[in-house]
């Protein structure tokens, strides 16, 4: 009974790697697009982020985890940073208006930075308790290992 | 006989405790950047002792209870991820302490049984 719940709990820790995962993807697309001008939508490109609430009932194992309700974490959204982004006068670019400005993408580097160091960190301590719960496993596995 | 079999549910109810304690630590470092997560925690061992004194009401069962008190961050978050992992690694050790002598006492009854 209790060995099942400490399989569970490793899902807990598993929903907190994807999410984790998954910002610091957002993180660096958002990096990579610094300099996109024109975007399918039209336009630049707008910043992305993501939102996380905690992870409620029938998330995971199909309600089988009755103590409380700990099923770690979801990903409410990915959404678009809509602020203006800075203008910037260079009439010879093909994106520039009839005055000369070329709207730029409201990507801030350093933001970004900061967004992917945090997530990292967050990784690793998901990571850290992932280990815990195997060692927990292990500990209470080891009680079969006298039995002969 | 009666000590040996109270000995191995109370450290059974332990095991227990800590893991579940486990699960809910994780669970506080998935939400570290969840807006308006308040940090839980496992409340167990001052109702143990209240039920070992004698005067708790009946027996004793793990709860999660929500942490008082604590420093909330701009998005109304609490979580302190060193706080955490300290938690973590102190709740480890227990569980590994409490499964350490439940082994013990199943090794010393091995040998009353067989005898060498």
């Amino acid at each position: 009974m209790t060995f099942g719940k400490i399989l569970s709990g490793m899902e807990i820790s598993a929903s907190g790697l994807t999410g984790e995962r998954l910002r610091m993807e957002i993180a660096a697309n958002n990096i990579a697009n610094i300099d996109s001008t024109m975007t399918p939508e039209g336009g630049p490109y707008q910043r992305k982020q993501v939102t996380f609430a905690a992870a409620m009932e029938n998330a995971m194992w199909g309600g089988a985890n009755e103590v409380g309700d700990l099923y770690g974490v979801e990903v409410m959204g990915i959404t678009a940073d809509t602020t203006p982004g800075p203008s910037v006068h260079n009439p010879s670019h093909p994106h520039a208006d009839a005055d000369g400005y070329v709207k730029m993408p409201n990507v801030n580097i350093s933001h970004e930075m900061v967004d992917l160091v945090t997530a990292s960190r967050a990784y690793e301590a998901n990571l850290k308790s992932l280990e815990t719960f195997r060692q927990m496993a292990e500990q209470s596995l080891s009680l079969l290992r006298g039995l002969r | 006989m009666q000590s040996i079999n109270s000995q191995f549910d109370l450290l059974g109810r332990l095991i227990e405790a800590s893991e579940m304690r486990q699960r809910v630590i994780a669970n506080n470092l998935t939400n570290v950047t969840t807006p308006n997560y308040r940090r839980m925690d496992v409340e167990f061992e001052t109702q143990l002792a209240q039920e070992m004194q004698g005067h708790g009401f009946g027996q004793a069962s793990p709860e999660i209870v929500e942490t008082p008190g604590l420093k909330t961050k701009a998005d109304g978050n609490n979580v302190d991820v060193d706080r955490e992992i300290g938690q973590m690694n102190k709740n480890a050790m227990l569980q590994q302490t409490y499964v350490q002598l439940l082994g013990s006492h199943l090794e010393r009854m091995r040998l009353a049984i067989e005898g060498s």
